[in-house]
């Protein structure tokens, strides 16, 4: 083992420490609950708006919360480009993937005999391309649990190819899966880093005296 | 005595730079040049040093000209984040190279 590899993983424990609140996973865990509930069949049309209103603020108010709540506990870092950039990798691969999405759908690009595969086997597709993307995003962050979280994709859509249930279900469960995972790091988070006392010699050990 | 050098050094270890050598200063060293910037919190979280511990090593550091004391507000809240100088970047490379070279060619 040489220096620069106990220096990466130096770089890694220091990002997976600022990860491990678990805050993501309530965050996405809850956007993914919301989005079920509203693919739910006797859901009516106000709860619908309301139900998309509340996951956009959630997705406002994460940052707010990470800083509220994480760096009081665990402290503010500022980590390399290659960190951010992955991240803006996941988010312009997602932007991508919709766009392939939206535009196969509104340009009807689907030919007779793939509508029929779909028809068939449409939830064991989609199980395996919703867990890929959990694999690819968790091989990416690093972070291993979202691989686990494909795991879970695969085995809450996995049974609608076999069993009738409406799709909205699994949604629901895989995001309640990710939220009580969420709950569970947020309890050790909480235990293993309690808030710090913020006197003021903490903040700011070069401040003077005022006195 | 027979066994040491003629002049009673050992050129390369006697080229080591105090300031980093020192196990505390080091791994803090190590943390900012894997980081971009951090506060007093999160490295005291990833070193864990004391308050005191911590806030003294870095005052030798910035001292040194290794580290930089920057204050600065984030969402307007004050932060006193800290992160390696230029110099500091420098002297980390050279340690780490220096280092090398000691345990090369020695059997483990």
């Amino acid at each position: 083992m040489n220096e620069s590899i106990n220096l990466q993983q130096l770089e890694r424990k220091a990002y997976l420490s600022y990860h491990q609140d678990g805050v993501i996973d309530i965050f996405i865990g809850s956007a993914i609950v919301t989005f079920g509930l509203f693919l739910l069949p006797w859901v009516v049309e106000y709860l619908w708006m309301a139900f998309s209103s509340l996951s956009i603020i959630w997705v406002l108010i994460y940052a707010g919360v990470k800083r509220a709540f994480t760096v009081p506990r665990i402290g503010y870092v500022e980590f390399k480009k290659h960190r951010r950039s992955r991240v803006m990798l996941i988010a312009v691969l997602l932007f991508i993937i919709n766009l392939v999405f939206f535009l196969i759908q509104a340009l009807g690009l689907l030919t007779p005999e793939l509508r029929i595969f779909l028809n068939v086997y449409g939830f064991m597709v989609l199980a395996f391309v919703v867990g890929g993307l959990f694999f690819l995003i968790g091989f990416l962050t690093e972070l291993h649990r979202v691989m686990g979280y494909g795991v879970v994709a695969i085995a809450v859509f996995l049974p609608l190819q076999f069993y009738p249930m409406h799709f909205s279900y699994s949604i629901i469960l895989l995001g309640l899966v990710m939220t009580a995972y969420g709950c569970v790091l947020l309890f050790r988070f909480i235990r293993k880093y309690p808030k710090e006392n913020s006197g003021v010699e903490h903040e700011d050990p070069w401040e003077e005296p005022t006195d | 005595m027979p066994d040491e050098p003629s002049d009673g050094k050992f050129p390369i270890i006697d080229d080591f730079d105090r300031v980093i050598h020192e196990p505390a200063r080091l791994i803090i060293m190590s943390h900012l040049y894997v980081l971009d910037r951090a506060d007093f919190l999160f490295l005291k979280r990833q070193t864990g040093l004391t308050w005191g511990n911590l806030s003294s090593h870095i005052t030798k550091l910035e001292t040194a000209g290794y580290v930089e004391v920057i204050k600065k507000f984030i969402d307007r809240k004050p932060y006193t984040l800290i992160e390696l100088t230029k110099e500091g970047r420098e002297a980390f490379r050279l340690y780490q190279r220096q280092m090398k070279h000691v345990f090369e060619g020695l059997d483990e």
